[in-house]
C-alpha cells in the first residue's frame, strides 16, 4: 500500500516537474537529499546516544541539504538559463562524489548508500509503511485538490518565463518534503522512476488533455508499483524496487498503446 | 480640485542590461484608465524590457513606477514553446480561472472558435496559440493589461478582431492597456491613434 500511494502522489508531482523542465534539477535534490540522508546516519554513529542524530537526525539534515541544493541551483540558472542542464549535471557529478567520500569517512555507511539508493520497501517497518502511504495520499489529495493553480504556474513558468504566483513557495515546499522522505524511506531510485517515469512515457501520442493526463500518471504509477512489487514477491530472487521500476515502465508503455488505441477506436 | 493619481505614472525610469550596457534612460510616462499606451521603436531599442520592468519582471536602475493596482495581467513575448504536460487550448484558458462550463464567455470574445478549443497546445499553430493566451487573460478583466507585440503570429482578420476587442476592452473606463506593437501590425485595421478616440494617447517610441 506503500508504494502504491507513495508513486501515485510522486507521479502527479513528477508530471509538474516534468511541465517545469526541472527534471534535472530534481536528480540534484534528491541526490542532495541521499546526501544528507548518509551524513545524518553518519553523525548518528559518531554521536552514539544522540536523540536528535538517531531519530529525525538523517531527515532534517536532508532537507537542509536539499533546500541548500535547490537555492543555489535556482540561483545558477537565473544567472545562465540558457545552460540550465549544464549546470545541473555539474551539481549532481559533485554530490554523487560527496556521497562516496562521506560513506568513505564513516565506512559502516556501505550497506546504507546502496539501500538509499534501490530502498528497502520489502523489508520497510510497519510504522515507516504507514507513514509513507499517508504521505502519498497527502500528495494526491494535494495535487487533485489544486492541480489547475499547480498546472498554471507549470505552464506559465514554461512557456512565458513568468515567475510563478505565490503558490510557488507552497508547492516547492511539498516537493522538497516528499523528496527527502522518499528517499530516505524508499530509496532514490524508487523516487525519480515514480516521479518521471508514467509523465515521460504518457505526454507522447494522443492529446488527452490535463485532467486524464494527471489521472492516467497517477494510476499508472499506482498499478506499476503493485504490480512489481507483487512480482518480486513471487520471484523471490528478483530485487524488490528494480523490478518496481522495470515493471513501471512497461505498465507505462502499455498504457501509452492502449491510449492510442482507444483513440484510433473513436 | 485634487486630480485622482494615474493608474500607472512612470518617472525617470532607467534600466541597464546585466551586461551594463544602458537601455531605458530618462522614460516618463502616465496612464490613466480607459487609456491605451502603445509603445514602438527598433529592435532592442528596450520595448520589451520596458514591459518587464511594469510589470516588475526586470528591475529599475533608477526612476520610480508607481503602480496603483494589483490587477496586472502580462503577455509576454516568449510563449511559442511546447509544453510538457499534453493540454489542451481549452484548459489553457481554464488556467485563467475560467471553467470549462463557462467556455461559452471565450467563444463570445470572438477571437477563438469552438472547433479551436479542443487543439492541443503542441500541436496548435502560433497564431491559435497566441489567440488562446489573449483570451485567457481578456477572460481573467485585469484593470492594466500589458501585452508585448499581441499581433504576433496572427492573420490578417485576426488582427482586426484583435484591435476592435482591445478597444471595447477599455472604452468604458474601468481598465487601461499597455501594448508593444510595431505600427505595420495595425496597418489597415481600424486601430486609430487619435486622441480623440481616447485610444492611444500616447505612442512612446523607447529608442
Amino acid at each position: 500500500m506503500a508504494s502504491i500511494f507513495l508513486g501515485a502522489g510522486l507521479a502527479l508531482i513528477g508530471a509538474q516537474l516534468a511541465a517545469r523542465d526541472r527534471a534535472m534539477q530534481t536528480l540534484c535534490i534528491g541526490q542532495a537529499s541521499v546526501l544528507g540522508v548518509l551524513l545524518g546516519i553518519g553523525l548518528s554513529q559518531f554521536f552514539h546516544g544522540s536523540d536528535f542524530f538517531e531519530n529525525a537526525g538523517p531527515f532534517v539534515i536532508a532537507v537542509i541539504f536539499a533546500a541548500l541544493t535547490f537555492m543555489s541551483s535556482e540561483s545558477l540558472v537565473s544567472k545562465n538559463s540558457s545552460s540550465g542542464n549544464t549546470h545541473f549535471a555539474t551539481i549532481f557529478v559533485v554530490l554523487l562524489s560527496c556521497g562516496y567520500l562521506v560513506s568513505a569517512l564513516f565506512p559502516a555507511l556501505e550497506n546504507h548508500l546502496s539501500q538509499k539508493y534501490f530502498g528497502d520497501l520489502a523489508t520497510m517497518s510497519e510504522a515507516a509503511a504507514l507513514f509513507a502511504a499517508c504521505i502519498g495520499a497527502a500528495l494526491l489529495l494535494i495535487n487533485f485538490r489544486f492541480y489547475r493553480q499547480i498546472s498554471a504556474d507549470s505552464f506559465l513558468s514554461a512557456i512565458s518565463g513568468v515567475p510563478p504566483s505565490r503558490g510557488r513557495l507552497a508547492f516547492e515546499i511539498v516537493v522538497l518534503g516528499a523528496l527527502c522522505f522518499s528517499v530516505q524511506v524508499v530509496g532514490f531510485s524508487f523516487t525519480i522512476a515514480c516521479l518521471f517515469i508514467p509523465t515521460s512515457i504518457l505526454s507522447f501520442g494522443q492529446n488527452v488533455g490535463l485532467r486524464r493526463h494527471l489521472i492516467l500518471c497517477s494510476s499508472t504509477a499506482a498499478l506499476g508499483c503493485a504490480l512489481g512489487f507483487l512480482l518480486s514477491l513471487w520471484a523471490t530472487s528478483l530485487p524488490t524496487v528494480p523490478t518496481i521500476v522495470v515493471v513501471l515502465a512497461l505498465v507505462a508503455l502499455s498504457t501509452n498503446f492502449w491510449k492510442r488505441f482507444c483513440s484510433t477506436q473513436s | 480640485m485634487i486630480r485622482a493619481p494615474s493608474l500607472l505614472a512612470v518617472r525617470d525610469l532607467g534600466y541597464d542590461t546585466p551586461d551594463g550596457r544602458p537601455l531605458v534612460r530618462g522614460l516618463s510616462f502616465a496612464i490613466n484608465h480607459g487609456e491605451a499606451l502603445v509603445v514602438s521603436g527598433q529592435n532592442g531599442s528596450g520595448k520589451s524590457t520596458l514591459l518587464g520592468l511594469l510589470a516588475g519582471q526586470n528591475r529599475a536602475v533608477h526612476g520610480v513606477i508607481d503602480l496603483r493596482t494589483k490587477s496586472l495581467g502580462f503577455l509576454s513575448q516568449l510563449h511559442n514553446r511546447e509544453f510538457h504536460i499534453p493540454v489542451t487550448l481549452s484548459d489553457v484558458l481554464s488556467f485563467g480561472g475560467v471553467s470549462s462550463s463557462n467556455a461559452r464567455a471565450a467563444l463570445d470574445i470572438g477571437l477563438l472558435s469552438a472547433d479551436e478549443l479542443g487543439l492541443g497546445w503542441n500541436t496548435a499553430s502560433g497564431g491559435e496559440r497566441q489567440k488562446t493566451l489573449i483570451t485567457r487573460f481578456l477572460l481573467m478583466q485585469p484593470e492594466l493589461l500589458i501585452l508585448d507585440e499581441p499581433a504576433n503570429h496572427l492573420d490578417f482578420d485576426s488582427r482586426k478582431t484583435l484591435c476592435r476587442i482591445l478597444r471595447k476592452y477599455i472604452e468604458d473606463g474601468r481598465r487601461s492597456l499597455i501594448m508593444v506593437c510595431h505600427e505595420s501590425a495595425l496597418e489597415d485595421t481600424d486601430w486609430n491613434f487619435a486622441p480623440a478616440m481616447h485610444l492611444g494617447k500616447y505612442a512612446v517610441t523607447a529608442c
